[in-house]
């Protein structure tokens, strides 16, 4: 069996043993949560606007987002790696979890916040194809607005395929 | 095409198109980092041991989890989520090594930030073992820095070359 699919069964064996939610006391406070959903809604209208500076002006000149490859550090590093990348999103959707946003500090300038998303992608080579995960972000207050000083984001794997009855033993 | 290759396409296009890191700005007080990795050690530790409950000793009571799969909400869930996932595969050599700028500690100085990377080898009843490595954000807090929010992703593994026996039924 391919290293590709085993660790396609490893991630799953790890992905479809997640239980029903429990636990959470905190509810946000509703002003707050607002904000945010909003802040979601202008999130999903950048990348389906596909406009890398719009994207890029979301986060703090200091930034990191960690990719599942490396973290790329500041503002202008992230806007270059949307534009290398050369993909087109569309249908992005992300929905803020019901217990986010979470205040850090006393002032309520610094929170972080889980949600899920999904979205197509399209290669110059490749798709339309469609894509769901999970993310976090710390949050900082910028003026009237918020702006992203970490962001993380996984990717859900897709089911294993079954393998072809017709395979070749070098497919296996 | 299947749609597992596209995919890979996607995060290999992501991953070729990856800057070489730059601007790290924080430099993160060196006992807060000795904190953090010893606290690390302790997580890497539980999960090699596979120990459910061990594990999810490292994060808060209200600690959340955010894997590929979904998000998990509470130390109680985290240790049945562990307990289910140990059924299912064994996990071994964990190591999570902290990215060079982390720790950050939030403005209060009540809880820390920090991001980094792991590797793992991991065995199922039917598979294995395979290496695997990905990247993670946490949020640690309280007085033994426990888990608040722990995010991990995974690297894919590169795109496989198709073989030229391989039937169209593969392509």
């Amino acid at each position: 069996m391919k290293i590709r699919s085993l660790l396609t069964i490893a991630v799953l064996a790890i992905s479809f043993a997640v239980p029903v939610f429990a636990q959470q006391t905190s509810a946000p406070d509703p002003q707050l949560r607002e904000q945010f959903v909003a802040f979601c809604k202008k999130f999903d209208e950048v990348w389906n606007s596909n406009d890398q500076a719009a994207w890029a002006a979301l986060f703090t000149d200091d930034a990191i987002e960690v990719t599942h490859t490396e973290p790329v550090y500041g503002r202008a590093a992230l806007q270059k790696l949307w534009a290398d990348l050369q993909l087109n999103f569309s249908n992005h959707i992300t929905t803020l979890d019901q217990y986010s946003p979470h205040v850090i500090d006393a002032a309520g300038n610094e929170v972080w916040m889980n949600a899920k998303y999904s979205l197509t992608v399209k290669g110059q080579n490749f798709g339309p194809v469609e894509q769901k995960g999970n993310l976090c972000a710390i949050l900082v207050r910028d003026r009237d607005s918020w702006k992203m000083r970490m962001f993380t984001w996984n990717i859900t794997p897709k089911p294993a395929a079954t393998p072809s009855p017709t395979a070749s033993p070098s497919n296996q | 095409m299947k749609l597992c290759l596209l995919l890979a396409f996607v995060w290999l296009a992501i991953s070729f198109a990856l800057p070489t890191s730059a601007q790290q700005t924080n430099t993160p007080d060196p006992q807060l980092r000795e904190k953090l990795i010893a606290a690390i050690k302790e997580h890497t530790d539980a999960l090699d041991k596979n120990d459910a409950a061990a594990v999810a000793a490292n994060f808060t009571k209200h600690g959340i989890l955010v894997t590929p799969g979904g998000t998990i909400f509470g130390r109680e869930a985290i240790e049945k989520y562990y307990t289910d996932v140990f059924k299912q595969i064994h996990l071994s050599n964990n190591l999570a090594p902290v990215d060079e700028d982390s720790p950050h500690m939030t403005t209060d100085g009540k809880q820390m930030w920090a991001t980094g990377s792991w590797t793992a080898t991991i065995k199922g009843q039917n598979f294995g073992p395979v290496d695997a490595k990905g990247h993670w954000s946490v949020i640690r807090e309280g007085d033994d820095w426990n888990i608040r929010m722990l995010t991990f992703n995974q690297t894919p593994p590169p795109a496989a070359t198709p073989s030229p026996t391989a039937s169209p039924s593969n392509q």
